[in-house]
């Protein structure tokens, strides 16, 4: 026992196998039988070091228990049981994803759980700059890594846990709703397939009608027939239309409630990170906008007509503003001073403002007025 | 939109077939048939004539403009006052509104009912964030009244408070609501208009947590000094001490009593004042904020309505609200003692409620998209527009005054 | 920008009730045409037909007459004691409806009434309909009312007038403040500027074209110019003055409106001999050329009642598609002599192509 053992439990090595990281194929580097003679042959490796070996040799070494891994410079101690076939041909790459794995289970909060996307980056990158630490920094950079990953996984371990159930359960409501909406537009199609079919079958039925009609010998002339029987047929296709109706409605809802949730996130997280650096404004912003600007409202103003209003009780007790009434009129006296309605509603007659269009267009929701641009002609 | 081509034009085609169907032809002579004296037969045809003319004047024109630019779709509530439906713009499919149609009351023979006067007069002018939009009004064939509202799909704030089972909020989130809700008032008193019958299920919620203040049935604008109003408005349980006096005289002040009565109920998920009479409500203000009298509000034993009972309470202490509204923190309930100041003078107003330190302690009001809300109130909408604007359920027995007895003003 | 000009962009006297001159002027002579089409078919297609067709009232006939009623509007609107304001929304009221409906297609004086019973509902001040129609000899309730529901629609639904009685106000009460003026002079100018705003906008144009506040200072620049200056000296004062002369200059053409129908006027159109003279040829015009099918606006409002009823009834009773067969098998079962009249007029206006066969 010439080689110093080292500790074992969960730590992560660094590959020590030299230039060539890949599996190999046909020769098992510890007992040199090749595949030609041991068709079944199939290498192994144990995440503690990640050296492979064939079956064979596993099975020879480590049955008795715990032993010394078999390459000459290879320190570690393993065991039979931490034996697994690799599942890439490179092993570094059997590593990093071993170890992005690992890192991921113990680092695995979401952006839900940052107040701004810049916090929940920065996160990101943290977790990447260990990641990156662990799978090729040098040794100090991996061991400081390794203190921090151990750190998080033992100091941490209930919220890894929460945040483990959180996530198995978004992504059941997940496939939930993805069944739902195949099943929503299953639905959809049927009824559009069963719709175009009535209407089809109704167009028939129409023109079987107007060949009857006329084969009758009906009175007016064909012409009339089949006017009068075109105007029955858009009543009925009308009527058709009318059931497509409440599916598309319902559509219409289902998408506001879901789609939009994916759609809407990254905006309104950039917008709510605007928000959240400012202190919150309780007047949204309109505080200014329905200050006066064009007069400055004063405490009393000299007015006998007004005086009793503030003096006598029926006005006085129950609290009857007069500020109220100044300010109104105060508005009154200036507000739309500035305003040129000859010009500001002489391209009133060319139809509906481009603005409130635009708005409408560019808002998920129907914005502001839809009558405000509607103006005659 | 996948629809099939054949199905592509049919509004159109719909409009014409109406037309030429409309059932009005088989009245025309089922009248006549019933009284088919010489007299009825001149004028009855031409009356049918104008009614079902298909020529429109310009009026016409430009309300069925106005009309067809929604389509009408499902009911999503009848209510005696109104039934109210889903619909969509005609231009744009993902765009929902409701449709509340009024329905004719065949009771009220004074023409279009005032409430609905009210709320319309009010609600063409007032377009803030936190108000319901009425995005157009227009008359249907049969002379109803439909108003395209803004579709606010997760129901009411009182839903929320009451469903103590489901839904759980705190500080923040009743931080966040307040300031919906005062913004929404303190708009409301800088365009000069009283609300008047503010109270949790008015206060709807969008798709996007928003609370939007409606029910304009009682609103008026700012009274001129010496012109009466009525005492008789503002659902009892949030009605301030004032017009339980039976003030006629009044301002925004009583709105923002209604507005600290919302506030308190936020808190304590049940009506804080809630007398199931109108004398039984001043005796319970009484008890909750103290009994009115000349040295707290002076000259308030001349008003008309004024009678306490003997045994005077002293005003409430900020202790006592500390004990009840602690979660508020100190701040918020500073600002909510101000609001059920007895003396209306001395009641915070809007604009100052805004200004008030509360907002800005912590914690922050919560973003309105993670504000608790409750999914599937769709029929609930159609529930609350429906209600005659200024009624309550009966049930709950808080009644308004549906009607305003202007007769007294004037 | 200026908060006050923004805001006002708000109400529904800017967005749906404003308009330039010119359109103003393309909209009454659009309704005018398509009340003389309509009017006309309606004439020739009634029993016995009207041949010729009577002379129609022209535009400037209809603006002439418009006055006239809107005076007599006025006057009924007194008689009642209604304040200023709600006198005002009435004739507002009036003048908005008659934009897009034509004298000839809707009787004025039934809607005069309508108009002022509506303005008190619109205003909060409840009038009790009987109590009302008691008030003029020969009205009953129900013609107040049958007007009521046309009235809105014209009105687009928009109750909300705004006036400048209140800027009357709030401008005088600033010059008092200022304390410039004397007390007897700002009480004379006060009056006349309230005299002037009564009377002179509501018998002109000025609500479409512009806001209170410049009708207000119109007013008030014909009372007393140099009130007008000092109270813009100071709202415009950190602005160009080129801002300033724009609103001036507004101020100045609604002041130029104004004068075409002084306070003064007020006298000579009661005044019942001068005002019938001019009026009557027009009112007898009228009487010619009215919309056959609109003079009885009660039955009219009972029938679409009627229908409103016959429909619900009809959607209850019968399924979807015998709607539109119902009708036209009602047609060939037995046509009645009012159908058979539709049907002519239908044919002679030649709208309908989908018109019942035979």
């Amino acid at each position: 026992m010439s080689r110093k053992p080292v500790t074992g439990g969960s730590t992560v090595v660094k590959l020590t196998t030299g230039p060539t990281t890949a599996l190999p194929s046909d020769i098992c580097p510890v007992c040199k039988r090749v595949r030609y003679l041991n068709t079944d042959m199939e290498f192994l490796i144990n995440p503690e070091c990640y050296h492979p070996m064939c079956s064979n040799c596993v099975n020879n070494i480590f049955k008795s228990g715990p032993a010394q891994c078999p390459y000459a410079t290879c320190t570690k101690t393993l065991r039979q049981r931490g034996f697994r076939s690799a599942f890439f041909g490179d092993l570094a790459v059997e590593r990093e994803v071993d170890i992005r794995r690992r890192v991921a289970a113990a680092y695995n909060m979401v952006e839900d759980d940052f107040e701004t996307l810049r916090d929940y980056n920065n996160y990101l990158q943290d977790v990447e700059d260990l990641t990156f630490d662990l799978i090729s920094g040098g040794d100090d950079e991996r061991q400081a890594a390794e203190q921090k990953l151990l750190h998080r996984e033992q100091e941490f371990r209930e919220e890894i846990e929460r945040n483990k159930r959180r996530g198995r359960e978004a992504e059941l409501s997940r496939q939930k709703r993805d069944a739902a909406e195949a099943e929503a537009a299953r639905q959809r199609r049927l009824e559009e397939q069963r719709e175009e079919a009535l209407a089809r079958a109704e167009e028939a039925t129409i023109n079987a009608e107007v060949m009857e009609a006329l084969a009758r010998g009906e009175p007016g002339s064909a012409a009339e027939i089949q006017a009068r029987i075109v105007a029955q047929k858009r009543a009925r296709v009308a009527a058709i239309s009318g059931t497509h109706f409440p599916s598309l409605l319902d559509a219409g809802a289902r998408n506001s409630n879901t789609l939009s949730i994916r759609g809407l996130k990254t905006k309104k997280i950039s917008d709510e990170e605007e928000d959240l650096s400012k202190p919150y404004d309780p007047f949204a912003g309109l505080g200014p906008a329905l200050e006066p600007s064009r007069y400055e409202l004063h405490d009393t103003y000299p007015n006998s007509w007004l005086e009793p209003a503030g003096t006598n009780d029926d006005h006085r007790v129950p609290g009857y503003s007069i500020s109220e009434y100044v300010a109104r009129a105060m508005f009154d006296a200036f507000a739309g001073l500035g305003v040129s309605i000859a010009d500001e509603k002489k391209d009133a007659a060319r139809g509906p403002g481009t603005v409130a269009a635009a708005e409408a267009a560019a808002t998920n929701r129907v914005s502001g007025r839809v009558n405000v641009d509607d103006v005659f002609g | 939109m996948a629809v099939s081509p054949l199905i592509l034009h049919p509004a159109g085609a719909l409009q014409n077939a109406r037309s030429v169907s409309s059932p009005l032809k088989n009245a025309a002579s089922a009248q006549t048939s019933s009284n088919g004296t010489p007299l009825a037969t001149q004028v009855v045809p031409n009356v049918a004539a104008a009614v079902q003319s298909t020529s429109l004047d310009l009026a016409e024109q430009l309300n069925e403009d106005e009309k067809r630019k929604y389509v009408k779709g499902k009911k999503l509530g009848e209510g005696t006052y109104a039934n109210v439906y889903l619909g969509f713009l005609r231009s744009d499919p993902s765009q929902l509104v409701a449709i509340k149609k009024i329905k004719i009351q065949k009771e009220y023979t004074e023409g279009m009912a005032p409430d609905a006067v009210r709320e319309i007069k009010h609600l063409q002018e007032l377009s803030h964030p936190n108000i319901i939009t009425l995005h157009s009004v227009f008359s249907s064939k049969d002379q109803n009244l439909n108003l395209v509202l803004e579709y606010l799909p997760l129901g009411d704030l009182e839903m929320l408070i009451h469903d103590t089972e489901h839904i759980r909020y705190g500080a923040a989130d009743i931080k966040a609501w307040m300031g919906m809700l005062t913004r929404a008032i303190w708009f409301c008193h800088q365009n000069f208009v009283l609300h008047r019958d503010i109270k949790p299920n008015n206060l709807l919620i969008a798709a996007d947590g928003e609370v939007k203040l409606a029910d304009f049935g009682l609103a008026r604008s700012f009274s001129d000094p010496y012109r009466l109003m009525t005492s008789n408005v503002i659902t009892r349980w949030y009605r301030p001490p004032e017009l339980l006096f039976g003030a006629q005289h009044y301002s925004g002040a009583v709105d923002v009593w209604s507005v600290g009565l919302v506030l308190a109920e936020l808190v304590i998920r049940t009506p804080y004042i809630a007398g199931n009479s109108e004398i039984h409500q001043i005796q319970l203000i009484c008890q909750a904020v103290g009994t009115p009298t000349e040295e707290n509000w002076p000259g308030v034993t001349k008003l008309p309505d004024y009678t306490v009972d003997k045994e005077v309470v002293p005003l409430r202490g900020r202790d006592h609200y500390m004990a009840l509204f602690g979660t508020l923190g100190a701040e918020g309930v500073d600002l909510l003692m101000k609001t059920l100041s007895l003396d209306p003078k001395k009641r915070i107003i809007a604009r100052d409620m805004l200004k008030h330190d509360w907002w800005h302690k912590d914690p922050r009001p919560t973003r309105k998209q993670d504000l608790p809300k409750k999914s599937g109130g769709q029929a609930k909408v159609g529930d609350d527009l429906k209600r005659r604007p200024g009624v309550v359920d009966e049930e709950k027995g808080n009644k308004v005054a549906r009607k305003l007895d202007f007769g007294a003003t004037k | 920008m200026a908060t006050e000009d923004a805001r006002y962009r708000q109400s529904s006297q800017y967005r749906l009730w404003s308009f330039s001159p010119s359109h103003l002027q393309s909209l009454r002579e659009k309704t005018s045409s398509l009340a003389v089409s309509h009017i006309s078919n309606r004439l020739r297609a009634s029993s016995p037909p009207v041949d010729p067709l009577p002379d129609f009232l022209t535009p400037a006939d209809e603006a002439m007459l418009l006055n006239f009623y809107i005076v007599d509007l006025l006057r009924a609107a007194q008689f009642c004691d209604l304040p200023s304001e709600i006198q005002a929304t009435a004739a507002i009221f009036f003048r908005r409806f008659y934009v897009t409906n034509s004298l000839m297609t809707y009787p004025p004086r039934a809607l005069t009434m309508t108009c002022i019973f509506f303005a008190c509902k619109a205003e909060g001040l409840y009038y009790r309909l009987q109590k009302f129609a008691d008030k003029f000899p020969g009205i009953t309730g129900e013609e107040v009312l049958a007007a009521e529901y046309v009235l809105c629609q014209g009105l687009r639904f928009a109750f909300d007038v705004r006036h400048p009685y209140r800027a009357l106000e709030g401008a005088i009460m600033e010059l008092r403040r200022l304390g410039d003026f004397d007390e007897t002079r700002l009480a004379r100018a006060h009056q006349r500027t309230r005299d002037i705003l009564k009377f002179s906008p509501l018998l002109t144009d000025a609500y479409f074209h512009y806001t209170p506040s410049q009708i207000m200072f119109g007013a008030l620049s014909m009372a007393d110019e140099g009130l007008l200056q000092r109270l813009l000296r100071d709202a415009f004062s950190g602005q160009s003055e080129s801002s300033k002369n724009q609103v001036l200059e507004m101020v100045q053409s609604c002041r130029a409106m104004l004068e075409k129908e002084p306070p003064e006027r007020r006298t000579t159109y009661w005044d019942a001999s001068a005002s019938k003279e001019t009026m009557k040829p027009l009112n007898k015009k009228l009487k010619k050329c009215r919309d056959p099918d609109r003079v009885d606006l009660v039955a009219l409002q009972k029938a679409r009642r009627e229908q409103a009823l016959q429909k619900t009834k009809a959607k209850v009773a019968t399924k979807e598609d015998s709607d539109v067969f119902g009708a036209s098998n009602g047609v060939n079962n037995g046509m009645s002599k009012e159908d058979e009249r539709e049907a002519k007029r239908r044919r002679v206006a030649g709208g309908d192509m989908f018109g019942p066969p035979l």
